[in-house]
């Protein structure tokens, strides 16, 4: 699965239990709603037939994340909180320090849903 | 320690989202080349992409301003954003601060997110994650239509 935007890309690929994502560029977008909420609909339901137990998100190439961004993510997280326990899948998200801006902005997502996020 | 130097910059722009990029990355050079850290640079470009976003989505004029001042006296960063906008948003936006303005940062960023989420109508995520992210201050004057929004941004990390 692909999501290829002006200025990001969002690639999924999933393995027997884990679904990995890659996130390259500058979330930015003004209309979240027709780009970025469908795709992690399309990623949940596929991560609920498939049976996932994790999403490793890798987020080391992201540029930049604003809030329109930070919403979709939500979102997703807590459609994974409120599927039944045995669907629940973890979402990993995998920062990189260099990008100073991750710390408090990816941090925050954990403290949202400590039984399903995990920052690396 | 390498000194802060005083800086300020005043853009005037028309209300388009491609605008905002382009600010937001003269906004981290212009803080790199004024001596603030990386990580401070990078937290007042998330301030003033949140600011200028919403001076985007919510004015109902070809105007928006933005002045950014570097103060090495009082340790911090002052962004101020105008624009005109609708009464209804105006109302809206007040609102929206008083509450972000009423709880601890951290208490109010986590109830928002909450409550955005719940209703995909709703944005306005970017008080309350300014707040959380960078312990600013914030100042409104409303004029009739015409909106002011004062960020003060302390510059030295805890």
């Amino acid at each position: 699965m692909e999501l290829n935007e002006e200025r990001f890309q969002v690639k999924c690929h999933f393995t027997q239990d884990n679904a990995e994502l890659e996130f390259i560029g500058k979330i930015d977008t003004p209309n979240p709603d027709k780009s970025l909420d469908p795709y992690f609909l399309a990623l949940h339901n596929k991560a609920l037939t498939d049976k996932i137990h994790n999403a490793v998100c890798n987020l080391e190439k992201l540029e930049f994340l604003n809030s329109n961004g930070i919403k979709s993510i939500v979102n997703w997280i807590l459609k994974i909180k409120s599927s039944s326990k045995e669907q629940q899948y973890k979402v990993t998200l995998v920062t990189n320090q260099q990008y100073t801006w991750q710390r408090s902005s990816i941090n925050v997502l954990s403290l949202m849903a400590p039984e399903i996020v995990i920052v690396k | 320690m390498t000194e802060i130097l005083s800086s300020y910059v005043k853009i005037s722009y028309s209300p388009r989202w491609a605008y905002v990029q382009n600010i937001r990355d003269f906004v981290k050079n212009f803080c790199m080349n004024s001596q603030l850290s990386d990580s401070i640079s990078d937290k007042i470009m998330i301030v003033a992409s949140e600011l200028l976003e919403n001076a985007v989505k919510y004015s109902c004029r070809e105007d928006v301003s933005f002045r950014m001042e570097i103060v090495p006296q009082t340790r911090s960063v002052n962004i101020s954003v105008s624009n005109y906008s609708e009464e209804k948003n105006t109302g809206i936006l007040k609102q929206e601060l008083d509450q972000v303005n009423s709880l601890p940062p951290q208490e109010a960023y986590l109830k928002n997110l909450a409550r955005v989420a719940q209703n995909p109508e709703v944005s306005r995520l970017g008080f309350s994650r300014i707040r959380y992210e960078t312990n600013a201050d914030f100042d409104l004057s409303i004029e009739k239509d015409f909106v002011t929004i004062v960020c003060k941004i302390p510059i030295d990390e805890a």
